[in-house]
């Protein structure tokens, strides 16, 4: 069994770090908002974006997903409706080494210059904090495609909640936050027992 | 004057061979290795796997000395947490190690090679204080200036690939 974030945990890390769409088998506007499978990582053993114990190798790009808390829509649904709104949200923490001594574990991609984008974490964590925001919230990319399977719970809506903002947390890192509001529709309550 | 090398090495060397004989009559239960893995790509990528290990158990045995009981840690564990003790990242001073001379020792960068996205470096413990198989710590301080010795502090930290 699953439990009720289960399966929209899942879709969010095929946008994140999965590829999903990349390859445009979800329309071409899904493709150009995706994000590739090798742009970020999820933390080891899903850590806390704070915990020191992130060895430098993993820190560059590397990102968790921490679900922050869990309420009704505005509207609250009919508890005898046998589908149910509910509104997740999700901070989406990035990492980025920051500091000229910190180059040598940059995950320079593209164009990148490892000892340039080490001494500019911040623009580059913003710009990419853009990208994420493009996928996570592109209705083709959250929602299934021709060849999923029907999602239980399923994701009709993901929004970026107020500004991605950065700050650094010691040790040569910099962590950009961006919150969204992940609408979930569930249909059998009794079945999201863990 | 100018800087006497060759007399430092031959130090170097008598204070090897006295660390060695610590080891032999037993007196160093814990075998530390540096070691280095190699990823096919960045780690923590789904397609990213280890394309290679490289283990270097440090002879003779330094000595290891727990300098702290821990932080709470994400990663904490061991031997008292598996009994249900706290999560807590142990922290280990190892040394003296012997530096590097013609016939033996080791270099600050043999001992904290370089790491990169792709390339984990870590120190494993094994031996009476640690769990079976070792534990994997990651150099938080080395000393290197001494002339003879290099001192290193672990923290633990994630454990396997």
């Amino acid at each position: 069994m699953a439990q009720l974030l289960d399966v929209p945990e899942t879709r969010l890390l095929a946008i994140l770090t999965g590829g999903r769409g990349a390859d445009g088998t979800l329309g071409s506007q899904a493709q150009s908002a995706s994000l590739a499978a090798t742009v970020f990582r999820r933390l080891p053993q899903n850590a806390p974006a704070e915990e020191s114990g992130v060895g430098g190798e993993s820190v560059d790009r590397g990102l968790e997903l921490e679900w922050a808390d869990l309420g009704d829509t505005p509207d609250s649904d009919n508890e005898q409706n046998a589908v149910q709104s509910r509104i997740a949200r999700c901070n989406v923490r990035v990492l980025y080494a920051l500091g000229a001594g910190a180059s040598g574990f940059v995950y320079a991609q593209g164009s990148e210059v490892a000892a340039t984008v080490a001494l500019n974490a911040r623009k580059r964590a913003l710009s990419d904090a853009e990208r994420i925001r493009r996928a996570l919230c592109f209705p083709a990319l959250f929602q299934d495609g021709a060849g999923d399977s029907v999602s239980d719970p399923v994701i009709y809506n993901v929004t970026r909640i107020g500004r991605a903002s950065c700050g650094v947390i010691g040790d040569e890192r910099l962590v950009c936050v961006s919150a969204f509001d992940v609408e979930i529709q569930y249909t059998h309550l009794g079945s999201y027992n863990p | 004057m100018a800087d006497n090398t060759a007399l430092r090495a031959q130090i170097r060397a008598a204070a090897d061979v006295g660390r060695r004989a610590a080891e032999s009559v037993g007196a160093r239960s814990t075998l530390v290795t540096v070691r280095v893995r190699t990823y096919s790509g960045a780690v923590g990528l789904a397609t990213s796997t280890v394309t290679a290990t490289t283990d270097t158990a440090l002879d003779p045995r330094p000595k290891v000395t727990q300098v702290r009981e821990g932080r709470p840690s994400y990663f904490g564990g061991s031997i008292l947490a598996d009994s249900g003790g706290r999560l807590l990242a142990g922290e280990y001073e190892v040394g003296p190690i012997t530096q590097d001379f013609p016939a033996g020792g080791y270099t600050p960068a043999e001992l904290a090679p370089a790491g990169s996205s792709s390339r984990r470096v870590t120190v494993l413990l094994s031996g009476d204080e640690y769990q079976s198989g070792g534990e994997e710590f990651e150099i938080v301080a080395m000393d290197a200036t001494r002339p003879h010795r290099i001192m290193l502090q672990v923290g633990r930290v994630r454990q396997g690939s």
